[in-house]
């Protein structure tokens, strides 16, 4: 569905990203782990086209579309929720809700957002900016429902929100993927990652250093990753 | 009331168009960040375009009827340059913003210029009314159709727009595309396409606003209608830029307050000049007046700052500056003919040199110099003629006089920065010019204005007073460039580049910003003096102190890229000299259309390039270097440190909230000298809020701060600094466009500059040698002695972090916070790196505060750390305590497995497993 091939690039002159490559088949969740300042984001930067390659390919359903803008691989149907709040603070929720939707669906979208996440509805006509914390992660999720995209990419979904709300959160994710979504998931919580995940790419200085189905991923090695130890 | 009826509803008209123009101009703001500075010359092109489709019988002569001509000019030559305009900004976005501004006060001189070509006869054009204007009776008064026509028009296009704004898809993506571009092209809409779309829109309104304008106004020039049309900055500062219906009221405010101004104006003297002061006196109201949080620049990616100009070795400066000034010595010999000019000409090079002080090196904008000079020669004049000062005194009193209005324009620059200084300035200027130059006040209310102005007794001959004047460029450029070398110079470059890291380690920056104002309006009062005492007389139409002349200066001081002097010395050949030979040359009667317009597009041109502006070619810099001579800092012998004693830093109960979102909550943390303390946990946890809380970047909403057994919750952060606490950053927080030695030396010289004006001015004997001993020290405890020379901005990550991390060191700092130093370092550096913190420790007592995601780097250095989740304190214990903590664990890699609710756990079993990789 969606395929980096030996991805090279990063920022200006620097490089984050030293030939990666990976895979998210149709219908399956794919989570990425690895330690801060790995590249983790700057993968998901690549495969939605917020940043070009230096080098390699991006594939979304049998296309090459490395060179397409952000814009229309949205339109065919990626969907990338960024680290951070990804909503537009100064514009109401419904607002938000608009430009979320496909074209043409902005009415039955504000429907569906409300009818996963209800407290949206409450909160039609408030500032984004002006949510709490978890409301706002609410709403940016929101969008990947009411777009409904053929592939999802979701950065740090639950970062710095409260443990209720991380349930709510991952109770979402498995429900887009109940309906078909297939998923590529940063995720700094690693043991709720991989009890979603059915294969698992461990990241590390730029490298792809572990790939392999999500069982086989022993948390003791995350750890010893995290904590900065080689990985054998 | 029934006489005031006839003004408000004029005021209502003009209001209206003021109104339409300000909205054009919020929309292209809110959606690409650039403020159009060209605006004016926009709506004159359009205003143009309708004249010659219209009524032109000379060069067109087609006289279309007036709804084909305004539908040309409006709705084809608008969308037109607004897409010309988009293009302009985009280019804009990452450009330093003194270059944007630059870039759009050139594209509205070259606009003015072409314009001045086309009609070289006549400067103003009749511009007969084209709307009907027969009237009928509105409560006794007579209203025009035509007045009913206007304002229904630009009313009408506005409350579409915010219906617009409010309720189509574009309208929204309009209001969201400035927040978050990225996030606009994640959701499928090209954030280009909807800027695109804004810049079209807001340049049709703007067209608009220029044909209605001069329809009002009968008559054309591109010069009155480019002030008339600045007007609409006014409207769009009350909308506080942002809000269509508040700017349109704005502009109504600004078109009926100014048009009962008017009328009582007939009464009442000093009403006189409000009426055409207004809207800047409204723009610098409400600039000083604005809450802060309105008016920051938000652009995601910060542009690089302006690259420093280059300055030689000093024997080839003192070689040229001998030769240039045993050149301008010579002048009465070989250009008696042209003595006047030069002597204006180097009376603007001081003009020029004074605003460089402020915009060059201490990276402000500034639009009204002026009017700095125009307060010296009037406080000259009144000085001599009223109050009988003798020469000398009369010059320096000038100057004093210039200063101290200096100091009130350095409000508004303590407030705001960049493009919303720019704006303030260029109110302050027109409202003097507008509200105090007819008036009386300043230049008398005979129609010569002052005269009679006296030249100094030992200097009346014109060649005497040329020398004068010469000695004042020698004495002034002397001053400056000592300036430039001394400590003020360095800390005005530390302002220029980040004023953040500079009041982060200890200099108060807003009294270096007043220092810096108040020597500029010095010197430009001086020029202003000297200007008066050259001609011996001034007048209301003095070019000298025309505010259109402050934008050229602005130009010419940004786009050439030589060092002090010689900046000067280019605007005095370029404003002054070289146009007057040129035009004796070609025989031109009048030049000045033909400098504007190449000077306004070489100045758009330049601008887009961004750092590539014309300076010494790389070749002469070269020959010029054979002749530097090493000043090698001598070994200079650092001082041993007297230990710290007391309680280290103390965090007792900190609570922070921003809006709904409680970022640190009720947090306890001790750090005390002689000891490294780790503040560890997940992204999000609130380590960085907590060091922004101790560093005095923001206010607990709870709880405090507490350093050496003292509460410094409500000290200031320079005072913090000066106190102690020194600060790195997540994101290095550097001086870019100073070099490696430059920044750390600074590290040790803000403190000791802090808030005294005359130490940031004069440093004690022995200071320097100081500064740079602890700076080569630190520099050799980093390891980056080898980089001494090299810019900032050109480092590697790893090398920045280095670099601010001996910045830190050559502070006088007993407490270090310091913000995930290890990023962006390799291994073999993150081992020195420890290395150099646990060396300071053991032998300078000093403690350490570090929060850290390389948990190694954690667990090997770190005597005790703390643990935060969600704002709060989960764990506190020594490296070895935390490494076995199961809540550690948790808190890192998440809580065990647990049933999500709504379904089935999806374990790994239950999804397709699919083989990866080899």
């Amino acid at each position: 569905m969606l395929e980096l091939k030996s991805i090279t690039g990063g920022y200006g002159d620097t490089t984050v990203l030293r030939d990666v490559s990976l895979t998210v088949p149709p219908s399956s969740v794919v989570a990425l782990l690895g330690p801060n300042g790995a590249g983790k984001s700057t993968t998901l930067r690549m495969a939605s086209g917020l940043l070009r390659p230096r080098s390699g390919a991006v594939v979304f359903d049998g296309d090459d579309v490395t060179s397409v803008h952000s814009a229309d691989r949205v339109r065919r149907g990626l969907c990338h929720l960024p680290e951070g709040r990804g909503v537009f603070p100064s514009l109401s929720v419904r607002e938000n809700l608009v430009l979320f939707s496909p074209k043409g669906r902005e009415a039955e979208a504000f429907d569906e957002a409300v009818s996963v996440f209800s407290v949206l509805g409450a909160r039609r006509r408030q500032a984004a900016g002006t949510l709490s914390g978890g409301e706002q992660q609410m709403l940016a999720l929101a969008r990947a429902y009411v777009s409904r995209p053929k592939v999802l990419l979701v950065d740090e979904a639950s970062l710095g929100l409260a443990p209720l709300l991380v349930d709510q959160i991952f109770d979402f994710l498995d429900r887009v993927v109940r309906e078909g979504m297939s998923l590529l998931l940063v995720e700094q919580y690693v043991a709720r990652a991989l009890q979603l995940a059915s294969s698992v790419y461990v990241i590390h200085k730029g490298e792809i250093v572990f790939s392999g189905p999500s069982r086989d991923v022993a948390e003791d090695m995350l750890f010893a990753l995290y904590a900065g130890e080689p990985v054998g | 009331m029934s006489d005031l009826l006839p003004f408000i509803i004029a005021g209502f008209v003009s209001g209206a168009i003021y109104g339409l123009a300000g909205t054009g101009l919020v929309i292209t703001y809110k959606t690409s960040g650039i403020f159009n500075f060209a605006q004016p010359a926009l709506a004159a092109i359009a205003a143009y375009v309708f004249y010659f489709l219209h009524y032109d019988t000379v060069y067109v002569n087609v006289q279309w009827p007036w709804p084909v001509a305004v539908f040309v000019s409006v709705l084809i030559v608008g969308p037109l340059l607004g897409l010309l305009m988009e293009r302009i900004a985009r280019n804009l976005a990452l450009v330093a913003t003194p270059l944007q501004v630059v870039a759009m006060i050139g594209l509205a001189l070259g606009v003015i210029g072409a314009l001045g070509l086309f009609y070289r006869n006549q400067t103003t054009v009749q511009f007969p009314q084209f709307l009907p204007t027969s009237t009928f009776s509105l409560v006794g008064t007579n209203v025009g159709w035509d007045q009913l026509i206007l304002f229904l028009l630009a009313g009408t296009s506005v409350a579409l727009l915010y219906v617009f704004f409010r309720s189509t898809r574009l309208g929204m993506a309009m209001r969201a595309v400035v927040d978050n571009p990225e996030l606009m092209d994640l959701t499928g809409t090209s954030a280009v396409s909807v800027s695109r779309w804004a810049w079209i829109i807001g340049t049709t309104f703007v067209a608009a606003s220029g044909v209605l304008l001069s329809a009002v106004i009968f008559s054309l020039s591109g010069f009155s209608l480019f002030f008339l049309m600045i007007g609409s900055f006014g409207a769009a500062a009350i909308g506080a830029f942002s809000s269509l219906p508040l700017t349109f009221v704005g502009g109504l405010v600004v078109g009926i307050v100014g048009s009962l101004a008017t009328k009582w104006s007939v009464d009442i003297d000093w009403v006189v000049g409000i009426q055409p002061a207004l809207p800047f006196l409204v723009l610098l109201v409400v600039l000083i007046g604005i809450k802060r949080s309105k008016l920051v620049d938000n652009r995601v990616v910060r542009p690089r700052p302006m690259a420093r100009s280059y300055y030689g070795p000093w024997k080839v400066r003192l070689v040229s500056a001998i030769l240039v000034v045993g050149f301008l010595a010579l002048v009465p010999q070989f250009a008696a003919d042209k003595l006047t000019l030069w002597g204006t000409g180097l009376i603007y090079m001081i003009l020029v040199l004074s605003l460089g002080l402020l915009v060059k090196e201490s990276g402000q904008v500034s639009l009204c110099q002026t009017g700095f000079a125009a307060v010296g020669g009037v406080a000259f004049a009144h000085s001599v003629t009223s109050w009988g000062l003798n020469w000398p005194l009369a010059m320096l009193f000038a100057g004093v006089a210039a200063a101290a209005v200096g100091l009130i324009v350095a409000v508004p620059a303590i407030r705001v920065s960049g493009v919303f200084l720019a704006l303030a300035t260029l109110g302050f200027g027109l409202a003097l010019q507008n509200l105090f130059y007819p008036t009386g006040l300043m230049f008398g209310r005979s129609y010569d204005g002052l005269a009679h102005l006296p030249r100094p007794s030992f200097a009346d001959g014109d060649t005497a007073f040329y020398y004068t004047i010469l000695a004042f460029v020698v004495v002034i450029s002397a001053a400056l460039v000592a300036i430039h070398h001394g400590r003020l110079g360095r800390l005005l470059r530390g302002l220029g580049d980040s004023p953040l890291a500079l009041n982060t380690m200890g200099n108060s920056v807003n009294s270096t910003r007043v220092i810096v104002f108040a020597i500029s309006a010095f010197i430009a009062g001086i020029a202003g003096a000297l200007y008066a005492s050259y001609f011996q007389a001034i007048g209301l139409e003095t070019p000298f102190f025309a505010p259109f002349l402050s934008l050229q200066l602005f130009a010419i001081v940004i786009l050439v890229a030589a060092a002090t002097p010689w900046y000067g010395l280019a605007g005095a050949i370029g404003l002054q000299i070289a146009p007057a030979y040129i035009a004796d040359w070609f025989n031109l009667s009048n030049i000045q259309p033909y400098l504007s317009l190449l000077f306004g597009v070489s100045a758009l041109a330049i601008a887009i390039q961004a750092d590539r502006r014309p300076g010494l070619p790389q070749w002469i810099r070269d020959f010029f270097e054979r002749f530097r001579t090493e000043t090698s800092v001598g070994e200079t012998s650092v001082a041993a440190r007297p230990r710290p004693e007391g309680a280290g830093l103390e965090v007792r109960g900190l609570t922070v909230r921003f809006g709904g979102i409680v970022a640190v909550d009720g947090l306890d943390l001790h750090a005390p000298f002689g000891r490294i303390t780790g503040l560890i946990g997940p992204n999000g946890a609130g380590k960085t809020t907590t060091f922004n809380a101790c560093s005095g970047l923001v206010r607990p909403t709870a709880g405090g701060v507490s350093y050496l057994d003292r509460d410094v919750s409500g000290l200031s952060v320079a005072t913090r600094a000066r106190l102690g606490i020194g600060r790195t950053f997540q994101r290095a927080e550097l001086w870019d466009s100073l070099s490696v030695r430059a920044n750390v030396e600074l590290g040790r010289e803000a403190p000791l500059s802090g808030v005294n004006l005359v130490a940031q001015i004069l440093p004690r004997p022995g200071a320097r040698t100081e500064v740079q001993g602890e700076a080569t020290e630190a520099m050799r405890l980093a390891g980056i002695e080898h980089l001494a020379d090299r810019e900032v901005g050109d480092l590697s990550a790893g090398q920045r972090r280095l670099v601010e991390l001996a910045r830190v060191l050559a502070g006088p700092f007993d407490l270090l916070l310091l913000d995930e130093p290890s990023s962006g370092l390799d291994k073999v550096e993150t081992e020195q790196f420890a290395a150099v913190l646990r060396r300071i420790v053991g032998e300078r007592g000093t403690g350490i505060l570090i929060v850290e995601h390389d948990m190694q780097l954690v667990m090997g250095m770190c005597d005790y750390v703390y643990v935060m989740d969600f704002g709060r304190k989960i764990f506190e214990g020594t490296a070895t305590e935390v490494a076995a903590s199961e809540e550690v664990r948790q808190a890192y890699l998440g809580s065990e497995p647990v049933a999500v609710g709504g379904g089935a756990p999806a374990g790994p079993g239950d999804s397709t497993t699919v083989p990866v990789g080899e």
